[in-house]
């Protein structure tokens, strides 16, 4: 008499054997695959250490207009080599059908929404900023209290370095909540802003031709690019600013004391009067403070 | 665009395949010494302005006067653009010198050859110059031209540097009785387009053409068959090409890397003349010619070398003062781009040393800089 098992192993064809080794999510885990896993992630790591340090030499040494152009291909190149290394782990190790994908999603929805949150949340943000452009490597961008050029592109945040040489880390989840302040946008020019404060007296006429040619006149300047002289009262005194372009974002600082130090040595030449800083007391605005 | 790109290309390529050759093979032929390249450039200087130069300004010249004495409207000002390495006064002074002039005129020279040693009294030169220039005209019927063959030794980029060439252009538009034949470097009128909108007033500045290399050749001939050159293009080898003449391809390759510039040519004509030793002393070979490689540049070496092609020439004293630095701080760097050869000193005047151009176009226009160059 042939016992039940072995009479369905007869009955029950391979194919459906098979099939419910499929269903099953986890892959046979084998020693090679398990050294083709390991090699692959240490490949990926070496890549992207590679990648991130081969690019940070090169941009610097070759021409400004090739430096963004450099920087800004990193995330996208670490990006595909994150794909790449996680497809091929994924492929290794998981059986990809249908209904495992759905019952993998489902449980690391679940899983990452309570343990994982916030970390990725801010892998979605890096993707989607990646899209939006919102900061690109090498822009100089104001997020938060925090003013600087970005220098790194992680898969969790990005790094600043601000103009006191201070490296901070940002996650990438700061795009849903906080306001972003670009300053270049993926270009080499950033508009610079120069105050400068008078007596309600002074000659403006002067004034502002004055800044437009310390404008013209500094090496830094961008003349392919608007330069522009705005007023602003104050009951203190009146208030100049000097909208101009650096032909590098990276000189904004030692160009606006190039600009300041032109100026003032024509204001001076001139004897134009400063306003009297007693009166800026009773200003409850205040001064406005230059932006970058 | 994709023309011009596989021309500069295929210059580069040419440019290191020369140097690459040279260095490579056992090259029997030796560079020039110094003291006979330094006589070398005293002879180039001595050639003169090339004929074709002199013609095209003459020409020009003749028609505008032409123009503007037949028509009360039409501009009474030439201007004539050069490269910032090219002595455009010389081709003007030379025009006006000439035997046959373009037109009879009463001709008048600006004094303003060279700025004053104090930057302030820059502006004022001209202005004093213009101002010396306004005596009533003799009613003889006889035309005034008035020249100012160095337009960019009349200002400084610092505040107030360039009210001169503000009261000139007041001048020529008011003063239409006379007619006004200005020579200036092409990166200085693109400056001073920035800076004061000069091109909207006098939109018909007409730059030099460039020279082909038969003309090239016929103007360095009589300083080549002086040495007794015997040709011999692709870098003292032979040419397996036995239908290209070499020595037309050589010129041809000199006028490409040269931008059609004299000077420039010139200066890369010195460069590719070797020594060969034989039995009866060092005989003179001219190879193909190549543009020097560059060193690596920092930010403030393209600063002064973007201020230097600006003004042409300038002192030491003017470069601080439109960089607004102090002296000492550019010194050692001057000195480096000197040690380097990207620059040139003559009579305290510094200078971007010609053959060093083309490559220095190119570099300050891929740091962002405005380059006169189209």
């Amino acid at each position: 008499m042939i016992p039940l098992s072995a009479a369905l192993e007869m009955v029950v064809p391979a194919a459906a054997r098979a099939e419910t080794a499929a269903q099953r999510i986890l892959a046979d885990v084998t020693l090679m695959k398990t050294i083709g896993a390991v090699f692959a992630v240490l490949l990926a790591y070496a890549g992207m250490f590679l990648i991130e340090r081969l690019t940070g030499w090169l941009s610097e040494k070759v021409a400004r207009r090739y430096r963004l152009l450099i920087k800004q291909s990193v995330p996208f190149l670490k990006g595909l080599i994150l794909i790449v290394t996680v497809s091929y782990l994924l492929d290794q190790f998981l059986n990809l059908t249908q209904n495992n994908l759905l019952a993998l999603t489902g449980t690391l929805a679940v899983a990452l929404g309570f343990a994982f949150k916030d970390y990725v949340s801010s892998i979605l943000a890096g993707v989607v900023s990646l899209f939006e452009g919102s900061y690109q490597v090498g822009d100089r961008v104001r997020i938060g209290d925090h003013y600087g050029e970005v220098v790194g592109y992680g898969l969790r945040s990005l790094q600043l370095v601000t103009p006191d040489d201070n490296t901070i880390t940002i996650p990438h989840n700061l795009l849903w909540t906080d306001p972003i302040s670009n300053a270049n946008s993926g270009k080499l020019e950033a508009q610079v802003a120069t105050d400068v404060y008078f007596d309600h007296r002074v000659d403006v006429d002067l004034v502002v031709d004055i800044l437009y040619q310390a404008a013209y006149s500094s090496q830094y300047t961008q003349l392919r690019l608007p330069i522009l002289v705005v007023m602003e009262e104050h009951l203190w005194g009146t208030q100049f600013r000097l909208r101009c372009y650096p032909m590098d974002a990276r000189d904004e600082f030692v160009y606006r004391t190039d600009l300041l130090k032109r100026a003032k040595r024509a204001f001076a030449h001139h004897g134009l009067s400063y306003p009297h800083p007693q009166l800026a007391l009773l200003d409850p605005a205040g001064p406005l403070p230059a932006e970058g | 665009m994709g023309l011009p790109l596989l021309e500069a290309l295929q210059t580069g390529l040419d440019s290191w395949f020369a140097r690459s050759t040279s260095e490579l093979a056992d090259d029997p032929l030796r560079p020039l010494p110094g003291e006979r390249s330094v006589a070398l450039q005293k002879q180039i200087a001595a050639l003169g302005v090339p004929l074709p130069l002199r013609a095209f300004v003459g020409e020009a010249l003749r028609e505008a006067v032409e123009a503007w004495r037949s028509d009360p409207e039409a501009p009474n000002v030439l201007i004539v653009l050069s490269r910032p390495v090219e002595p455009v006064s010389a081709l003007i002074e030379a025009v006006l010198a000439e035997r046959d002039p373009p037109f009879s005129a009463r001709q008048a020279l600006l004094p303003c050859h060279r700025r004053p040693v104090d930057p302030d009294a820059v502006p004022r030169m001209l202005i004093a110059a213009l101002d010396g220039s306004q005596p009533p005209a003799l009613d003889t019927g006889e035309p005034v031209l008035l020249s100012l063959p160095n337009l960019d030794q009349c200002f400084l980029r610092c505040i107030g540097g360039w009210s001169g060439i503000e009261r000139l252009r007041q001048v020529i538009l008011e003063r239409r009785d006379r007619f006004w034949l200005l020579g200036c470097n092409r990166w200085a009128w693109r400056f001073l387009d920035h800076v004061s909108q000069i091109s909207s007033y006098f939109p018909d500045a007409r730059s030099l053409p460039a020279l082909d290399g038969p003309q090239l050749r016929q103007w360095l001939t009589p300083l080549a068959s002086g040495l007794g050159l015997q040709q011999s293009a692709s870098g003292g080898h032979p040419s397996t090409d036995a239908d290209q003449d070499p020595e037309v391809d050589q010129w041809s390759q000199l006028a490409a890397l040269a931008g059609g510039g004299p000077r420039i040519a010139a200066a890369l004509w010195l460069e590719s003349l070797r020594l060969e030793s034989n039995s009866d002393g060092a005989e003179m070979r001219q190879v193909r010619p190549a543009l020097p490689d560059l060193p690596s540049l920092t930010d403030v070496d393209r600063y002064i070398l973007h201020s230097l092609l600006i003004h042409g020439t300038m002192r030491l004293e003017h470069l601080a003062f439109g960089l607004g630095l102090p002296s000492h701080r550019l010194q050692p760097r001057i000195h480096w781009l000197l040690g380097e050869g990207l620059i040139e000193a003559k009579a305290g005047e510094l200078s971007v040393q010609p053959s060093h151009y083309p490559g220095l176009v190119k570099a300050l226009d891929d740091n962002n800089f405005f380059t006169g160059e189209a």
